[in-house]
């Protein structure tokens, strides 16, 4: 189902094929994730600035909340202004969320290699530090698992050796 | 077309052998090895290739390197979605990692970061991609051993001798009946650098598929994703090279990838020498106080890392390997466009 979702997002897929994949999709919400999750990483790539978040559903919400005006009303126009800026500020809302949940994650460290744990070691392991880390931890988790794909080791062992990668690295700073 | 007439090029160019990995894409029939035939030891390697395709298993392995030790626990699923994978580290901080055919999805639920490691290239280009254990005896002597047991399986013992210290050697435990790998020890002449093990296995028994599915798993919208995604590059577009790699090993591919931060992708160049890969990273350096830096840092397992920066560039070499190794492939890296 996974790559079905993959492939509809990719236009891959025959008509037939998209009719039950969204509707597959519409029916169970691991699914739905795994869709938004697709979008995230196609944001991600294609290396956007702000984070999606489900602003459809937000944008709703704040509708259904709005007071439905039954009476005829004489001065419509004031009345449907105050209308289109409610949810236009519902908008601003969830876009300033979103540009805030962004800034948030961006300097969030990646583990598990931790900066204690780097420098300590390196001054263990290398008496010819010039500087100081210059090497962020998160750049280090990266690299090896980018250097993951093309390693022999994988074809042998699958996703094995990638336990090497999260070990974490608190306790092994410890040994 | 180009692309491919630029690639058969480049194949050429770089002299690589073209191993047929291509196999790997249809899940061939399994090869029968009868367990008692005089096999050659490179034979039994190839199985172990081929066995994870052919064989479910769930059970428990320890992962050690020095006085570290982890356990974890693996789930291993072959059927029409093809090939699925969850292994779930039960010590320490939580972690996971999720292979779906060629995604694996690393998770760390503490940070609710996940990263990902899509090969795109082994899905579209498989020709261009290592066989893995080719040219093997340029730089190792590959023995058949004894027979030993491991968690209750009786296994085949292959050693895989370095002929030089600018490699480790390696001691597999294959299972006879299945081909799957149940231990391995990299060593470092007598010294035992990192080892898998399994303490508890069960091969081919009825696997729940619930049992696949992330334990940590969070809404798309609470997680950092990075996705190190590639794009391969035709011969000397990235500018960079290795000139002096140590005797065995050659250059596999050269890539542009996703970081984490970055605004630029990097370089990424590949080498193998059949078993152990190095990686070499290059990137402009962003800091305005930039200086020059050569450093080592901390093996993990097996893995040592050494960067130095080249102009205004810091290179980053990973593998496998010792120390030496890295540090002589990171420092033959060169930047043949002018600057």
């Amino acid at each position: 189902m996974k790559n079905k979702i993959s492939a509809l997002m990719d236009g891959e897929l025959d008509n037939v094929d998209i009719a039950d994949t969204i509707a597959q999709i519409k029916k169970t919400e691991e699914l739905r994730n795994e869709w938004a999750t697709y979008h995230l990483i196609g944001d991600t790539l294609r290396q956007s600035v702000v984070v999606p978040i489900d602003i459809a559903s937000n944008v709703s919400k704040k509708l259904d909340a709005e007071p439905t005006v039954l009476a005829p009303r004489s001065p419509t126009e004031h009345k449907s202004r105050v209308f289109a800026l409610s949810v236009a500020a519902s908008i601003m809302t969830a876009v300033a969320a979103v540009v805030w949940m962004s800034m948030q994650t961006m300097d969030r460290p990646l583990e598990p290699i931790t900066e204690k744990s780097v420098l300590q070691a390196a001054v263990q392991t290398e008496p010819t530090v010039i500087s100081a880390s210059i090497l962020a931890p998160a750049q280090i988790n990266d690299y090896l698992l980018a250097h993951g794909e093309f390693s022999p080791r994988t074809a042998m062992h699958g996703a094995v050796p990638y336990i090497r990668t999260v070990a974490d690295s608190d306790k092994r700073s410890t040994r | 077309m180009t692309r491919r007439v630029t690639m058969a090029s480049l194949l050429l160019l770089t002299g690589f052998v073209l191993p047929s990995f291509a196999q790997d894409q249809n899940f061939p029939p399994n090869q029968n090895f009868p367990p008692s035939s005089p096999a050659k030891a490179q034979s039994w390697l190839q199985r172990v290739v081929a066995a994870p395709r052919h064989h479910n298993y769930i059970g428990i392995f320890v992962y050690s390197s020095g006085s570290y030790m982890e356990t974890s626990r693996i789930v291993h699923v072959v059927n029409k979605e093809g090939e699925r994978e969850r292994i779930e580290v039960l010590d320490g901080l939580p972690r996971e990692v999720i292979r779906n055919n060629d995604e694996v999805k690393c998770y760390f639920p503490e940070s609710k970061t996940v990263v990902i490691e899509k090969r795109g290239l082994r899905k579209f280009f498989p020709a261009l991609l290592p066989e893995p254990l080719s040219n093997l005896n340029n730089s190792y002597i590959v023995k058949k051993g004894g027979k030993e047991r491991i968690s209750d399986y009786e296994c085949q013992v292959i050693i895989l001798e370095s002929r030089d210290n600018m490699r480790y050697s390696q001691k597999l435990w294959i299972d006879v009946s299945t081909g799957l790998l149940l231990k391995v020890a990299v060593t470092d002449r007598d010294q035992v650098v990192e080892q898998f093990v399994f303490t508890q296995l069960e091969i081919d028994g009825e696997i729940d598929e619930e049992l696949l599915k992330p334990k940590y798993l969070t809404k798309a919208a609470e997680l950092r994703i990075t996705d190190l995604v590639s794009s391969k590059l035709g011969r000397g577009e990235l500018g960079w090279q290795v000139e002096n790699p140590p005797p065995g090993f050659m250059k596999i591919t050269e890539v542009k990838r996703n970081l984490s931060g970055k605004s630029t992708p990097v370089g990424h160049i590949a080498l193998s020498d059949g078993l152990a890969a190095v990686s070499v990273f290059i990137e402009p350096a962003e800091e305005s106080d930039f200086q020059p830096v050569r450093r080592s840092f901390p093996r993990q397992g097996a893995i040592n890392i050494y960067t130095r920066t080249v102009g205004r560039n810091m290179v980053t070499t990973i593998g496998e390997v010792p120390p030496a190794t890295v540090m002589q492939i990171g420092n033959s890296v060169v930047n043949y466009i002018v600057e």
